[in-house]
């Protein structure tokens, strides 16, 4: 029989209580959908414009610090809004941290979030996904690209901004690209795309270096190793250091996405959101590298 | 950015956003003259809503816009080119006698009347569309064409002589002129 993960949550803490965070982080992903997509359905206009570069109250301008790197290596400066929207942008994900985008505003994270949750019902096994720092690579390749190009190289397939465009605008032939990604994460890799491939995410995480909200393990001793945390984490490589080290019970990996599940599927409440100056009993060790450490870039610290 | 603001800010809902699979890069702003055209707002909205300056701030007179180069592609449908006088194309156009001129010419076929040709000037035309969305006929003969794929471009080693003249203020050929026989088709003189 195999164990789904979260079943043992909800028999203890109650099925409201083993979906808190999901809940939270949908309400969040599908309220800020229906906050651009009132004015075009309905003709209230809270927002305009999309994730990319928007306008709300016909005051705040944000845009999005990924577009704007494209759109600097492309060799084009944008007028003054954009780049206070995006200061703006990069000032809330510095506080809050980088991926909290991921999780809780990227609309593709539910369509990713259905394959994960469609491949663990499934049980479908083969694993063949990339590493997790190809993604860096990719958009190191993507700025070259927009360098070389003079154009936003990653928009012709970006599946986050042509779904959430497609949305607001027209989907046209976009759903190939969603459903193409769909179906890498559910029977190719998994968690193949947000946790491997996904540059935009990778930008998130590099912002993550100074989020003040941080997951951490702090009842560890607690941990009845049923690896319920692993199967739902999107990044589950990150959570072993914080869980079975001896160091910070502190999740401080960059690529944590501060979605939360971990803390709503442990029947033994072993996580809690915390803040990052909560409990930092060990810093770095000696000798390794913190920030490749973090980036999950290969050198890892030894795990006890 | 391909943020789509240009297009909420058109009063008109002329400018769409190119969706995956339409053959250029995705959320490309564009519109469709035949469909609706440009009203070319003087106070023009969409270049203020562009965050980015892919709609340039520098254009200031919505005159001066170049969004495309109408060409009247098919004179084989073209009611003027048949000898009729409908003229739309010109009466609707918002930059009348200077984007679109009616040339007189003779009408070869009867021999007795006139054809008013509509010519369209690219120095003026801001390819609003309107003329395309004007047309009369089921398919419009008059289309709004990308500049680039409109104009030709002369090679750059090319004086035109009455441009030179003009410039110079007098005839630039060497006073003798070379005599030549003129030669007319019978073998006359």
């Amino acid at each position: 029989m195999t164990r789904i993960p979260g079943r043992e949550a909800i028999g203890k803490k109650g099925w409201l209580r083993a979906h808190k965070w999901l809940l939270l982080r949908r309400s969040s992903q599908l309220g800020l959908l229906l906050a651009f997509a009132l004015g075009p359905w309905l003709g209230i206009w809270i927002v305009r414009g999309t994730l990319t570069s928007s306008l709300t109250l016909d005051r705040l301008p944000l845009t999005d610090p990924f577009f704007l790197l494209q759109s600097l290596a492309a060799g084009h400066l944008p007028y003054r809004e954009a780049l206070i929207g995006a200061g703006i942008v990069l000032a809330f994900y510095l506080l809050v941290g980088g991926r909290v985008y991921c999780s809780w505003v990227c609309p593709m994270n539910i369509v990713t979030d259905t394959a994960a949750w469609l491949r663990r019902r499934l049980n479908l096994q083969s694993a063949r996904a990339p590493s997790p720092s190809t993604r860096y690579w990719l958009l190191g390749a993507i700025l070259v690209a927009s360098l070389a190009s003079g154009t936003l190289a990653w928009e012709w397939i970006n599946p986050v901004s042509l779904l959430h465009r497609g949305l607001l605008f027209g989907l046209g032939a976009a759903w190939a690209i969603v459903l193409g990604v769909f179906l890498y994460d559910l029977l190719i890799a998994t968690k193949g795309w947000c946790g491997h491939l996904c540059p935009m995410g990778a930008t998130y995480s590099l912002l993550n270096l100074t989020g003040v909200p941080k997951v951490s393990a702090l009842r560890r001793a607690a941990c009845d190793d049923c690896l319920d945390c692993y199967a739902v984490c999107p990044e589950p490589q990150i959570i072993r250091p914080a869980l079975k080290g001896d160091g910070s019970a502190i999740v401080s990996s960059l690529n944590c996405t501060h979605c939360g599940r971990c803390i709503d599927v442990c029947a033994q409440d072993v996580f809690q959101m915390t803040t990052r100056f909560h409990h930092r009993r060990v810093g770095h060790e000696q000798g390794t590298d913190p920030i490749a450490d973090r980036l999950d870039c290969g050198t890892a610290r030894p795990v006890h | 950015m391909r943020c789509g603001l240009c297009v909420r800010a058109c009063p008109y809902d002329t400018l769409k956003l190119s969706a995956f699979g339409d053959g250029v890069a995705p959320g490309t702003p564009y519109f469709e003259p035949r469909r609706v055209p440009c009203e070319m707002c003087p106070d023009i909205p969409c270049v203020k809503a562009c965050p980015t300056g892919a709609l340039d701030r520098g254009l200031e007179d919505i005159a001066r816009a170049s969004m495309g180069l109408a060409v009247l592609i098919d004179h084989e449908t073209c009611l003027n080119f048949n000898g009729l006088r409908c003229d739309v194309c010109y009466r609707i156009c918002p930059l009348i006698d200077k984007a679109i001129t009616l040339d007189m010419q003779r009408n070869a076929r009867t021999g007795k009347h006139a054809m008013f040709i509509p010519v369209v000037h690219s120095d003026a035309c801001t390819g609003c569309g309107k003329c395309e969305r004007a047309c009369v006929l089921e398919t419009a003969a008059i289309k709004v064409l990308p500049i680039q794929q409109a104009k030709g471009e002369l090679g750059r080693h090319y004086r035109l002589g009455w441009e030179e003249k003009a410039k110079a203020g007098k005839s630039l050929l060497p006073q003798e002129v070379l005599e030549l026989p003129v030669r007319r088709p019978g073998g006359g003189s």
